[in-house]
């Protein structure tokens, strides 16, 4: 009887670890002032608990293959919520686009406690017509499944657009890979 | 794991996973105390397995289960160099129970160690950066050997197993250990901590640490010394609210160390050493990443009091300095930019200097539009760096005069 308390403490941990889901409309989304063409549906994380700036998306579960769709992040705002006792990176508006790529990095490394999280590629690219960037990443969360990833986003009017997608790189990286660049190709702003 | 107050202590009692520890000893053998002269009492016969179909051996076989997990965890670190010399060091301690023990040195950015009832021993790479010499190192793991040899786990496992039944018993190891098994335990490494072992149990791993240093020469002060190293990292952590949580589960810090100064002249040591050179040798390789994992974790409060600390001993170590220059290049609050090319300036100007120490620098200069300088910088890692990953992006810098594209 010590432990009761114990063992609802497991249970609410299992509730919360639940996702619900629900599907998006095939076609044109709009994501606060991102809009972005996906033609089929996807399953929207409606009860995101990691982020009040960024929708997530998932095809096979957040597990395996995970879409982040960041329409407009303003300025002292953060990609993901804090974790306890920590103080995650914010996005300021003067960033290039270096500080964008270890913002994530680290707002990635705060999010999932991997201590091994790497971005490369990094390179300047056109998003949404203007001028943006790209790179890809990789890390090793504690459930050691590593994951490949690939971001592309810019800067407009001093908030960050963002799309990152990231999946099993035994298999969902490359399954959906082909077709995350498609809807990051179709991305538009309208701030 | 992540740093909470909370994880960060918890690993002090090291430890964590060890709910499993267990074996048919009764109360009078646990409480016999370690004599201030020789011997320790009541240790397991080298070679010991426990009887088949005893409640301990189930508990060995999960134990075997995790260390199987633990041999293909991506997170333990393979450098032999580091591997050698950790073991080495553990089985100087553990003398004659060497042969019972394995040692897995484990990617963790964060204090902690940990034992489990069949020998199997994970010590975090965040334990050896915090380390100054090997008898800080030394404390912690004949701190863990003597919860080990005193087998302190049975009591915690007989009374999780009478409240919570074996499979949450498994779990709960699982998650302390920081091994990721056959779901997301993560979290229970959150609860595991309600399970830690009892003050006493604490101080008498405590006794066993300093006795296994005695008996091996090293300088007893080093178990104290870790102690403030680490309070002093935890004044410097945001929020309040796991320091209550830990100290109602293990001793007090600051009575650890008085316990320990207390008892520290019973133990006769004729010659005794820190160990130090053979430390930094043996940690030299492992430096930078193990910096670099520090840094990522974003906690500039805390990471800035222990590189500071460090760099009062090894003033001119660039990759020390390297990671103090980045603390504050990505934390970038007032006057962060100049401590930062400070800190970079020391770093680049020592002749083993780390090629990424540049780049950093690079970019602090870029930031601050001291854009010749900034491309001096990376002109210069990329020619100490040859399989540089972003080199055609530094290289359009260049170009570019140092200015981003």
């Amino acid at each position: 009887m010590t432990f009761r308390p114990l063992v609802l403490a497991i249970a609410l941990l299992a509730l919360a670890s639940c996702a619900i889901y629900t599907a998006t409309p095939p076609g044109r989304v709009k994501v606060q002032a991102l809009t972005i063409d996906a033609p089929r549906p996807w399953n929207k994380w409606a009860q995101n608990q990691i982020s009040d700036t960024t929708e997530i998306w998932t095809s096979e579960g957040l597990d395996l293959d995970f879409l982040g769709l960041t329409g407009g992040l303003a300025d002292g705002q953060t990609i993901f919520k804090a974790r306890p006792n920590t103080e995650p990176p914010r996005f300021r508006k003067d960033f290039d686009f270096v500080q964008v790529a270890e913002l994530f990095e680290y707002s990635l490394t705060n999010l999932t406690s991997s201590p091994v999280i790497n971005v490369s590629d990094l390179q300047p690219a056109t998003f949404a017509g203007r001028p943006g960037f790209r790179f890809r990443y990789a890390f090793t969360p504690r459930d050691e499944l590593v994951r490949n990833g690939i971001a592309s986003g810019a800067v407009v009017d001093g908030k960050l657009y963002l799309i990152f997608f990231h999946g099993s790189r035994v298999y969902h990286f490359d399954k959906y890979r082909e077709e995350v660049e498609r809807i990051m190709a179709s991305a538009t702003i309208t701030p | 794991m992540n740093l909470s107050r909370r994880h960060f202590l918890g690993g002090l009692c090291a430890c964590g996973s060890t709910t499993l520890m267990g074996c048919i000893a009764t109360g009078d053998q646990l409480s016999k105390p370690v004599t201030s002269t020789g011997a320790l009492e009541a240790e397991p016969p080298v070679g010991y397995r426990p009887p088949a179909g005893s409640s301990e051996a189930s508990l060995w076989f999960s134990s075997d289960r995790i260390e199987a997990q633990l041999k293909r965890s991506q997170f333990v670190v393979r450098d032999p160099v580091l591997n050698d010399y950790v073991t080495d060091l553990a089985c100087r301690l553990g003398g004659d129970h060497c042969r019972d023990m394995r040692v897995y040195v484990t990617r963790q950015p964060v204090f902690n160690a940990g034992m489990l009832p069949n020998g199997a021993m994970t010590v975090n790479t965040g334990l050896l950066l915090r380390a100054e010499n090997e008898a800080e190192v030394a404390a912690v793991i004949g701190h863990e050997i003597g919860h080990y040899l005193r087998r302190h786990s049975l009591y915690r496992h007989q009374a999780m197993l009478n409240s919570l039944g074996p499979s949450l018993v498994f779990a709960v190891a699982f998650g302390a250990l920081g091994v990721p098994a056959g779901g997301d335990l993560a979290n229970l490494a959150i609860i595991a901590s309600q399970f830690a072992y009892s003050r006493e149990h604490e101080r008498e791993a405590d006794r066993y640490g300093q006795q296994l240093m005695a008996r091996n020469g090293y300088e007893l002060q080093a178990a104290e010394q870790m102690w403030r190293h680490l309070i002093a990292e935890v004044a410097a952590m945001p929020g309040e609210g796991s320091r209550g949580i830990v100290f109602a589960t293990h001793p007090d810090p600051e009575n650890r160390i008085a316990e320990l100064a207390a008892r520290r002249p019973s133990f006769a040591v004729s010659v005794s050493t820190a160990g130090r050179d053979r430390f930094l040798a043996a940690t030299r390789g492992a430096r930078l990443w193990m910096v670099r994992d520090e840094v990522r974790k974003r906690t500039p409060g805390p990471t800035l009091v222990l590189f500071d600390r460090l760099l009062r001993g090894e003033p001119a170590n660039p990759v020390l300095l390297f990671g103090k220059g980045e603390v504050h290049r990505l934390r970038d609050a007032e006057g962060d930019a100049a401590t930062a090319a400070t800190a970079f300036t020391q770093a680049v100007a020592a002749p083993d200097a780390p090629p990424i120490a540049w780049r950093s620098f690079g970019f602090l200069e870029q930031r601050r539009q001291n854009y010749a300088a900034a491309a001096a910088h990376f002109r210069a890692y990329l020619d100490r760096e040859q399989e540089a990953e972003d080199r055609t992006l530094l290289e359009g810098f260049i170009r570019n005069g140092g200015k981003p594209a």
